[in-house]
């Protein structure tokens, strides 16, 4: 089903609570499908999105599951999808994964919100939601309307002029990131690390270091491991550049399926506070395609270069060892 | 970080170009630069991206035959490629292990031939712009000398400076008389050897290279006994760590008789330390551990420890004797 | 359970959060997507001692994007400030841990090099950092007080280990050691370590109003609430904290230290939410550390291995700014039954940054020395080191003589030795090779005390059958979220599948900081209990309860409402009666190159008792952590200051060399089965630090045995060998 307009009366549905959705009209509401699973951040994803609505108003925040029929009805099935209603139940923004960046633009603009000509950093970019994967035509300065804190001006420091946010060096760079194309106003010293995770809302790959001595931040150039944080964003344009958020599906893996070595990581327990885990990860399915030995001790030598403080390397190696028995899983 | 602009270059001539303005600085893996970049040790006001290069002329990131017998490692080839390729597996078995015992699969996989032997020294007060440091800031004074300097080098060392060359690579390289192709207002050939230049009293001229010029290649020349060497790398952890001693060793052994041999150094001098010294013992002798000792004791003659790493000199010469032993075996 | 259900608990069931973190979908603190987050920086001191003369910061302020740089001179004063000017600490200034003092540019004292003395607020990360490089700072600069060798001792009454006295007297050493036969008398160092964890420290702070929130990289999110309210002036209630990922903390994310409050100054100063991330070089100082200690052991025995005497006197070192004592001693009061033992603490107070705990604090560093001289004891007895500890086996605790609230050490002992193949071992030193390479064998005792703190819990049945239970918690790796289910779960007799459990939101109830081993046993406890209350609940309002009702239906008869209930659960009288601790047995495998000194460690075998396990996948996960943390300190780690500058050396994971992939070998993990009835409802003692402790050791005297070359100077660097 298409997702409803900007304007229209949101669907209505029971929320879990037994109420309906029309019960609680009379402030905004955030109406948020989030993929099914389970995830103890969500509750505070929704904070963020608070912050688009207008000072004063205390919105009521809704949380979906994009598995549950309501689902359908926002055309948000099996995909993240926001809805922001206003007081008087109508649609007043939306962002449905996946849609027309061209009609996301025109319907940003019909709201009134200031568009950035040619930015498309964004405030709160998230994955799979909104903004950065737009595209170059847009920036979501969703400020003027919706911000709150933000709209106020940023203090002068002491005795001193401030230029902004003048980013007069930044470029437009376009990556293909897990298939997609994403432009981002870029200054050239802006590592490949931090256009995805500040940028680009792809928080998967970590930062353990910034210096090449970790490993957190392994991701896959043209199917091979590279430290992103060694390297300029704008040096990458023209590369497939796959992160872990991307991993299972650049494998052929569909829907909810985990890649092979994700799976692994899970059965042989190869990680604890889970920091290191995308750089081992990537770093592991790329390793499989290199010209190893078998033994354990290959893997100890070739996952060398992705540290785990929490000295998960035992169950690492094994799953290693078990993917590659089973006949690789190379996915990039 | 400070900004700079950044240029990606089409071929040799526009890099060339480009990189002919003061304070620019070509990159390649940028494994070494960025890292100083965000140090705030190097700053570049312009970023010449060389990888771009090997789009029109491919040979810049290759592994290729050279007449002779020789192989040319594109300066633009990452570490990774050069490490697998099977003839510098088969041909300079220490070339190969110099590279994969060095960084991690992910460096290698970025890092190049060119960015490789330019890397710069591990140093602690040299990557620490609040600490005086010659080679950073000459005249400012050596902060190891005095300091801690466990890691630092025994060998070519000055009162200016006492920082260690950190590349395995090159080690292998000084050990195979290599040579440097680079490009800049004209070509020219530079001997492996002359390309590193010892700390003396400007250790912030590290090598031959004038600014601007390129490196296009290392050419390994044909070394009929390069089949029978070694890499050998001794550091703290069991990998993902530079040197505290290595050793790279070739030797022409003719029943049990060294005809010829070829000694390098890593982890003790600051520059890859070929010892030409051992060498001179090692030839007419046979291949024995008193023999592979006194090559050893001849490599670390010259030798200045200070306060902390007066331990390398006996590390160092037990890592050649070691190395030698297995090769010859 | 009461379904009949096969228990979860001790069950090695997957991680519930384990698809989040192999997806890239955990979010930690500095993840979090806030509208208009703008970057800070700070910036840190160039020296170790004296004041900031003045700071320029033109530069900075003109340059692109920067928002904001606060200095000593331009930042906000805190009402509720408690660090003091003279360097002495303020007890308890600033809640739990206990003496924390930070540095929130409330005055210009520098104490360590590497201090923050400055923010830089810009609207992106690059423009942060570039600024920060710009500011210059000028200092009137004093001589620091950097060896700890050489520096003087702190008056004793300034010497409080937290949880203990500085000194302890159980009979008379002296005349014990008249009585001995047999002595060892030597000294051990421990070099200063720093933690690590992968996760950076970071914060996200965002005010609304005067209520603040921060997205915190913590071990502890009240105590960090609880600290910055109390800096800012705020009352806790006004201050958030959130965590439901924390990338490792091992301790140094335990308590709050400067940044959060200096983020949450930033983002007031520049009216945005703002995102401070310490750099890796930031770990080494602001965030504390272990610190060095010098270690003192004497032990006396008669010739059957009986010891007369124990003595262990260690000195380790503090910052200026606090008094924090590495409870290395502590192991010594109670692990050995013996007639005469004594220890003592002292301090030295140096220009470095403030020590803390560190994985194991206390016992890792002072089982190196204890088990060490054990080991000393056991070649100079000529006597097998593990029947040299049987022999002296504590069968009470020899401080308080009070009785073991479980313990299977001798269990321990015998389940790791018959795995490792110990009887095989022949004791000469240099007289095991594998090859070219020497072989090493060596063992020591691991412990760690089992505590337990109050905790809170709320347990709600939702209509749709999710048992939706809450503790403010924290999951730093430990699989908390996952044991948290597995125990509701079984309490409640429900699948794990249909329990939700959610931590790291001060909205929670109130939970302790994970640090000291504690989740489990306090929070396990408090989850177990709502669990049970609200399935009494349950039953009340429907007989049968969930087995016989629909969840539907219970809530329908709660008027609609989900039922809930929340619980308080405290430790009790059991903590007087009995003590309580872990122990266990490490044998490790070295091989050692005879002409090189490389050492590596291709074997370790452990047997603990930790009470209830409660995830065997999980908890063995733990404890092999605990032996990669113990090769690490006892192979490679050391954070080198310069003794002319107190700058920081090797303040990257490049040079503090942490254990990679290749330094481990194979780690076989044993659990012995302990039913501890006293300990705590569940009878778990926790895994998070006892795996560390002991591991030094035995790697030392496997050293030994395998060059004869005895190192009691950690860590165990090849030229300590060689030489
Ligand atoms: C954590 C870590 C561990 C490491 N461990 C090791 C190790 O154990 N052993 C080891 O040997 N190395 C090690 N390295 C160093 C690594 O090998 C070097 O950083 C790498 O080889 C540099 O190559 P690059 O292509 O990335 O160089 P870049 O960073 O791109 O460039 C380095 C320098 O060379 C110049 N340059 C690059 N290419 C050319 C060219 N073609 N012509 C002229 N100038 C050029 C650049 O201007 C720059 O000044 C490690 C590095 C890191 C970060
Ligand atoms: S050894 Fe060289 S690089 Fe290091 S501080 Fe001295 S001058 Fe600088
Ligand atoms: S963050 Fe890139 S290697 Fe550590
Ligand atoms: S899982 Fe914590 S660092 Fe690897």
């Amino acid at each position: 089903m298409q997702p409803p307009n900007i304007g229209d009366i949101a669907p209505d549905f029971v929320l879990s609570t037994g109420r309906w959705l029309s019960d609680v009209r009379g402030a905004p509401v955030i109406l948020a499908f989030h993929e099914p699973g389970w995830d103890p951040a969500r509750a505070d994803e929704i904070e963020g999105y608070r912050h688009l609505i207008q000072a004063g108003e205390e919105p009521q925040r809704v949380l979906v599951s994009n598995d549950e029929p309501a689902a359908a009805l926002y055309g948000a099935a099996r995909e993240s999808a926001v809805f922001v209603l206003d007081g008087r139940g109508r649609i007043a923004w939306r962002h449905v994964a996946g849609i027309d960046p061209v009609e996301s633009a025109a319907e940003i603009a019909a709201l009134g919100l200031q568009t950035n000509g040619d930015g498309v950093r964004t405030a709160w970019s998230r994955r799979g939601f909104v903004a950065t994967a737009i595209g170059a035509a847009v920036a979501l300065t969703l400020e003027p309307t919706f911000g709150r804190a933000q709209t106020a001006a940023a203090q002068l420091p002491s005795g001193g002029t401030t230029t902004g946010a003048a980013v007069g060096d930044a470029v437009p760079v376009t990556l293909n990131v897990n298939g997609q194309t994403i432009t981002l106003n870029l200054e050239p010293r802006v590592t490949l690390l931090d256009a995805l995770r500040e940028y680009a809302g792809l928080t998967g790959s970590k930062k353990g270091c910034d210096h090449g001595q970790c490993g957190a931040c392994t991701v896959h150039i043209d199917r091979r491991r590279t430290l992103s944080c060694l390297t300029f964003a704008v040096m990458q344009q023209d590369k497939k550049i796959t992160t872990i958020e991307g991993l299972a599906a650049s494998a052929g893996a569909t829907g909810d399926s985990l890649h092979p070595m994700q799976q692994a990581f899970i059965e042989h327990d190869g990680f604890q506070c889970g920091y290191c885990t995308s750089g081992q990860i990537m770093s592991a399915t790329a390793m499989v395609g290199e010209p190893w030995g078998p033994g354990d001790d290959d893997v100890r030598e070739a996952m060398s270069g992705n540290i785990c403080r929490c000295g998960a390397y035992p169950g690492i190696v094994a799953a290693v060892q078990e993917v590659r028995r089973n006949g690789g899983g190379q996915g990039r | 970080m400070i900004s700079f602009d950044y240029i990606s270059a089409a071929d040799v001539e526009s890099a060339l170009r480009a990189a002919s303005t003061p304070s620019s600085k070509f990159i390649a893996g940028g494994t070494t630069l960025i890292d100083l970049m965000k140090l705030d040790v190097e700053r570049p006001t312009t970023v010449v991206d060389v990888t771009t290069l090997a789009r029109r002329d491919a040979s810049l990131a290759a592994v290729s035959e050279l007449p002779g017998g020789g192989l040319r490692l594109g300066a633009l080839a990452h570490m990774s490629d050069v490490a697998w390729d099977p003839r510098v597996r088969d041909r300079y078995p220490l070339v190969s292990q110099s590279l994969l015992l060095a960084a991690s699969g992910q460096l290698r996989n970025m890092a190049t031939m060119g960015g490789n032997i330019l890397q710069r020294t591990r140093c602690s007060y040299f990557r620490d712009t609040a600490t005086p440091c010659n080679k950073r800031d000459p005249g400012s004074g050596c902060s190891a000398i005095g300091g801690f300097n466990r890691t630092h080098a025994i060998l070519g060392t000055s009162e200016h400076c006492i920082a260690t060359h950190p590349s395995d690579l090159a080690v292998a390289l000084a050990a195979l008389d290599t040579t440097v192709q680079v490009r800049g207002t004209a070509p020219r050939s530079i001997p492996f050897a002359d390309f590193h230049l010892l700390p003396g009293a400007h250790p912030e001229v590290e090598t031959t290279l004038r600014p601007g010029e390129l490196i296009t290649s290392i050419d390994l020349p044909a070394v009929s006994f390069a089949k029978r060497s070694l890499y050998l790398k001794v550091r703290d952890r069991a990998s993902y760590a530079f040197a505290l001693a290595a050793a790279a060793v070739a030797v022409d052994l003719q029943g049990g008789a060294i005809r010829g041999a070829r000694v390098a150094l890593g982890g003790v001098g600051t520059k890859p330390w070929r010892s030409h010294e051992a060498e001179a013992v090692l030839v007419g002798k046979r291949a024995t551990e008193a023999t592979f000792r006194a090559a050893a004791n001849a490599a670390l003659a010259g030798a200045r420890p200070h306060k902390d790493n007066a331990f390398k000199v006996e590390l160092a010469k037990r890592t050649l004797v070691r190395a030698l032993t297995e090769v010859s075996a | 359970m009461s379904d009949g259900r096969a228990p979860s608990v001790g069950a090695p069931l997957n991680r519930v959060d384990g698809r989040l973190k192999v997806t890239g979908g955990a979010r930690y603190a500095a993840e979090y997507p806030l509208p208009n987050v703008a970057y800070a920086v700070i910036v840190t001191s160039t020296i170790a001692k004296g004041h900031v003369k003045q700071m320029d910061t033109s530069a900075a302020e003109r340059a692109p994007g920067v928002l904001a740089v606060l200095t000593p001179q331009n930042a906000q004063r805190l009402p509720g400030y408690g660090g003091n000017t003279s360097g002495t600490a303020v007890p308890n200034a600033y809640g739990p841990p206990a003496m924390r003092v930070p540095t929130l540019l409330q005055n210009d004292e520098v104490h360590y090099n590497g201090q923050p003395i400055g923010v830089v607020v810009a609207d992106t990360f690059e423009h942060a950092t570039a600024a920060a490089q710009m500011v210059k700072a000028t200092y009137t600069e004093d001589k620091p007080v950097l060896d700890i060798h050489s520096a003087p001792k702190n008056p004793p009454e300034t010497v409080k280990p937290l949880g203990g006295e500085r000194t302890s007297k159980h009979g008379d050493v002296a005349s014990g050691l008249a009585a001995a036969t047999v002595k060892v008398d030597q000294t051990y160092t421990t070099p200063l370590e720093n933690h690590n964890p992968m996760e950076m420290h970071s914060t996200i702070a965002a005010w609304d109003g005067d209520s603040l929130t921060l997205y915190e990289s913590t071990q502890g999110i009240t105590s960090v609430r609880n600290t910055v309210a109390k800096s800012l002036g705020l009352t806790p209630d006004k201050v958030k904290v959130v965590a439901y990922f924390t990338g490792g903390g091992f301790g140094s994310k335990g308590g709050p230290w400067s940044h959060e409050t200096l983020a949450a100054m930033a983002a007031k100063r520049v009216n945005r939410p703002v995102k401070l991330v310490l750099s890796r070089q930031q770990m080494f100082g602001p965030v504390g550390g272990r610190p060095h200690t010098i270690q003192h052991v004497t032990l006396g025995a008669r010739p059957d291995g009986a010891l007369t005497a124990v003595r262990h006197e260690s000195t380790s070192n503090t910052s200026t700014l606090e008094n924090w004592v590495e409870s290395a001693a502590a192991q010594t009061r109670m692990l050995y039954a013996s007639p005469n033992i004594e220890t003592q603490y002292d301090l030295i107070k140096l220009n470095v940054g403030s020590p803390t705990f560190m994985r194991g604090p206390g016992e890792s560093s002072g089982t190196f020395a204890l088990e060490s001289a054990m080991d000393e004891l056991a070649y100079a007895l000529k006597m097998d080191p593990v029947a040299l500890r049987l022999k002296n086996y504590a069968e009470t605790d020899p401080e308080s003589g009070k009785p073991w609230s479980s313990k299977s050490l001798r269990e321990c002992y015998a389940t790791g030795a018959a795995a490792f193949g110990w009887d095989k071992r022949n004791a000469v030193p240099r007289s095991m090779r594998d090859g070219r390479l020497l072989v090493g064998w060596g063992m020591a005792t691991a412990t760690y005390p089992a505590r337990r703190q109050a905790a809170g819990t709320t347990a709600r049945l939702l209509p749709d059958g999710t048992i939706d239970v809450r503790a403010g918690t924290q999951e730093i790796g430990c699989g908390t979220y996952t044991v948290m289910s597995q125990i509701a779960a079984d309490a409640l007799g429900v699948p794990v599948s249909r329990v939700r459990f959610e931590l790291g939101n001060t909205d929670m109830p109130e939970n302790p900081a994970s640090t000291g081993s504690v989740t489990a046993a306090s929070t396990g406890s408090a989850v177990n209990e709502a669990a049970l209350a609200l399935k009494a609940k349950i039953e009340q309002l429907a007989p049968g309860g969930l087995a016989s009702n629909s969840a539907a239906d219970i809530v329908a008869k709660n008027g609609g409402q989900p039922v809930e209930v929340t619980v308080t659960s405290k430790p009790g009288a059991e903590q007087q009666q009995y003590s309580m601790h872990s122990f266990g047995a490490v044998f490790t495998e070295v091989h050692v190159d005879p002409d090189l000194a490389i050492i590596r460690v291709p074997r370790v075998v452990t047997a603990h008792g930790v009470g209830k396990v409660l995830n065997a996948k999980t908890a063995r996960s733990q404890l092999q952590g605990g032996v990669v943390w113990g090769i690490g300190m006892a192979l490679l780690e050391e954070t080198h200051v310069d003794m002319r500058s107190g700058r920081y050396l090797n303040a990257d994971l490049a040079e503090y060399h942490v254990p990679v992939n290749a330094d481990v070998g194979t780690i076989d993990v044993h659990f012995v089965e302990e039913n501890d009835p006293h300990v705590n409802p569940i009878g778990v003692k926790g895994a998070g630090e006892i795996g560390i402790t002991g591991v030094a050791a035995s790697i030392a005297n496997a050293v030994y045995h395998a060059t004869g070359k005895r190192v009691r100077d950690l860590p165990i660097r090849l030229e300590r060998v060689m030489a």
